[in-house]
């Protein structure tokens, strides 16, 4: 008895579930290493005026998406405030832009860990869609000419000296 | 015959009706209170409990750990 | 075995699965539990023989879970159970229609150990991981093992929840000379095989609903050797179908609606189901938070085919008296409680059960249950990541 209800529990449920992976093509476009790291012009989070990555060009900038809800946050963020200080006078910026619905949870997480580099707010989320961003956080290394180098998905301890390597190889770059 | 209304009623709930959530637009379902039926400790428990104290067993926990509680 | 469709291959033993996309947590977390479980004295105008006093149950719970390397993480629970107390051991129906029951005489005092242990590796779009769990009382061991899997697909809106396990108990009972019941049932084993099956599915920013299909078979020595008059099959056979959702909503600083549904089925005769719906809010001052969160619970079942009062039943044919194998309705109150602030969580938890013939939505009898339990719980704990 069991046998037959199951059978006839999981078949409809087989062929719904390829029906509804066909019909459900998600959208994959992420920008690729290699790709030049597209412009934003977005407000400040923690003063005045707007920021933009145009201004940073020739620099090696770290693109760092982040929110207040997004757990490996509380690692990444104080860890790029160590290997900015590290890295700055040779030309290395961070932008940490945050994607919070609410700008008071930003502000509440930079309390709990503040940061010396420029932090941003996009809360229509343009930005992140023009990264084609999977994940949260996903942070990109962008190259003195504006190419994207590496993209970086999630935040563990472990990633710390990879990351600084990286850092150093495009800071050499002219 | 239930059973099929059933997986039916379940196959058009997923299918329609879902939007689009982007990656950065999960903070909501991250809060504390979503994950508060989580609790690994208190879920062992009270699954071990109703077990025992009941004719039925099962809905989404291992059958594992058994108890002497026939 | 029965044939099982290519979908049932993905299975495991899942653990709650979170309604945003599974990272391995970096932290570890030490967790003590301490629960208390009082059972209500058996009704004295009903019980002919035995002692009135219950279910006591001190339970204390110890869990550690620690990240291993990059991308593993390992979850551990250790239980000590302690137990006193009468429990039913026959209930049959008199020449007057009422039910008398009869209970075990001086109570009893047992202690239970239970072991778990489950590794779980984290991959870039989903999980795998395994449980092992062995119990052990004075008359009853238990191993288990399992296996659980998820995949998220279609931009991490979908999880495929997979899960897997195998049981296999022996059981001695205390005193197996006192009768043949007991004799017949020592060194007797009971095995079981269980999968789960469900998908996750987050319906907007604010809400997921997770469905799944569950199968358990059992087999071997299934009957109480401890109660009068109960032979049951020597095989069972069940299913569920579940549903949970969850709902944000931004009352004060946070609050959700969590609600279960499951439906049970098996081959004994016995069909229920469960509803539970829990509100889960949040307070947030300065660096506190706490979390309250009252819960219900409504609980309805059909009796088991072999159920039945007789007091004398043919040697040969399946009976039982079991109150729990019988028609009933059940209700929870309760909440539970956290109360966070850095690193430590601090927990408290109460609920109140009540089980009753006429709380039962479907087929109610006028057969009395008078070994229907009323029982409540209370648990305090305390947490600390490092």
């Amino acid at each position: 008895m069991i046998s037959t209800v199951l059978k006839s529990v999981l078949k409809p449920l087989a062929v719904t579930g390829s029906l509804v992976l066909a019909l459900n093509t998600s959208s994959v476009f992420a920008i690729s290493v290699g790709d030049t790291a597209p412009d934003f012009k977005i407000p400040r989070l923690e003063s005045k005026g707007m920021i933009s990555l145009k201004q940073y060009r020739g620099k090696v900038v770290y693109v760092d998406f982040w929110a207040s809800w997004c757990g490996p946050c509380r690692q990444s963020l104080p860890a790029m405030n160590g290997i900015r200080k590290e890295f700055r006078k040779k030309g290395f910026e961070v932008i940490a832009i945050n994607l919070d619905e609410e700008r008071d949870d930003a502000m509440e997480f930079l309390k709990e860990f503040p940061v010396a580099y420029p932090t941003a707010l996009d809360t229509s989320g343009k930005v992140p869609e023009a990264y084609g961003l999977v994940g949260m956080p996903t942070a990109y290394l962008v190259d003195r000419k504006g190419k994207i180098h590496m993209v970086h998905e999630g935040f563990k301890k472990s990633d710390f000296e990879p990351l600084k390597k990286e850092i150093k190889t495009l800071l050499d770059q002219k | 015959m239930s059973k099929i209304s059933f997986v039916i009623l379940i196959s058009v709930l997923f299918s329609s009706g879902c939007s689009t959530v982007k990656p950065w637009q999960r903070g909501y379902l991250a809060e504390d209170v979503m994950s508060a039926s989580a609790d690994p400790l208190r879920a062992s428990l009270d699954n071990h409990i109703y077990f025992s104290k009941e004719g039925s067993s099962g809905g989404g926990q291992s059958a594992g750990g058994g108890c002497g509680c026939n | 075995m029965k044939k099982i469709t290519a979908l049932s291959a993905l299975s495991a033993a899942a653990l709650a699965i979170p309604s945003y996309a599974e990272v391995a947590p970096e932290d570890k977390e030490l967790s003590y539990r301490y629960s208390s479980y009082q059972e209500e004295d058996a009704p004295r105008e009903r019980t002919f023989q035995g002692s009135l006093e219950r279910y006591q149950i001190d339970v204390h719970q110890l869990g550690y879970r620690t990240p291993i390397g990059d991308s593993w993480y390992l979850a551990s629970e250790l239980q000590y159970e302690s137990m006193s107390g009468a429990s039913p051991t026959q209930t049959y129906k008199n020449d007057e229609g009422e039910s008398v029951l009869l209970m075990s005489g001086a109570s009893i005092e047992e202690q239970r150990i239970d072991v778990k242990v489950a590794p779980k590796k984290y991959f870039k779009d989903g999980t795998a991981g395994g449980l092992l769990a062995y119990s052990t009382e004075n008359d009853y061991e238990s191993i288990a093992v399992g296996l659980d899997g998820t995949l998220e697909i279609f931009d991490k809106h979908t999880t495929l929840i997979g899960s897997m396990s195998f049981s296999d108990d022996t059981i001695s009972p205390t005193d197996p000379d006192l009768d043949e019941a007991r004799s017949a049932a020592d060194g007797k084993k009971k095995s079981s095989f269980s999968i789960y099956e469900g998908v996750s599915q987050v319906i907007n920013k604010y809400s997921v609903l997770q469905v799944g299909v569950g199968y358990t078979s059992l087999s071997g020595y299934l009957s109480d050797p401890y109660k009068f008059e109960d032979l049951r099959p020597g095989s069972r056979e069940q299913l569920t179908l579940s549903a949970n959702h969850k709902q944000f909503f931004s009352v004060l600083d946070g609050a959700a609606l969590l609600s279960n549904y499951r439906y049970y089925n098996d081959d004994w005769g016995i069909e229920s189901h469960t509803l539970d719906v829990k509100w889960s809010q949040q307070f947030d001052i300065s660096h506190y938070r706490l979390i309250v969160s009252p819960l219900m619970r409504y609980y309805t079942q059909t009796q088991a085919d072999f159920y039945s009062l007789e007091q004398s039943p043919p040697d040969d044919q399946f009976n039982s008296s079991d109150s729990r194998l019988s028609t009933y309705g059940a209700v929870t109150f309760g909440f539970t409680s956290e109360f966070k602030f850095s690193q430590w969580s601090l927990h408290f938890d109460w609920q109140q059960y009540y089980s009753r013939e006429d709380l039962a939505l479907f087929d109610a009898s006028d057969d009395e249950a008078p070994a229907l339990v009323n029982f409540s719980t209370f648990t305090a704990g305390v947490d600390y990541q490092f």
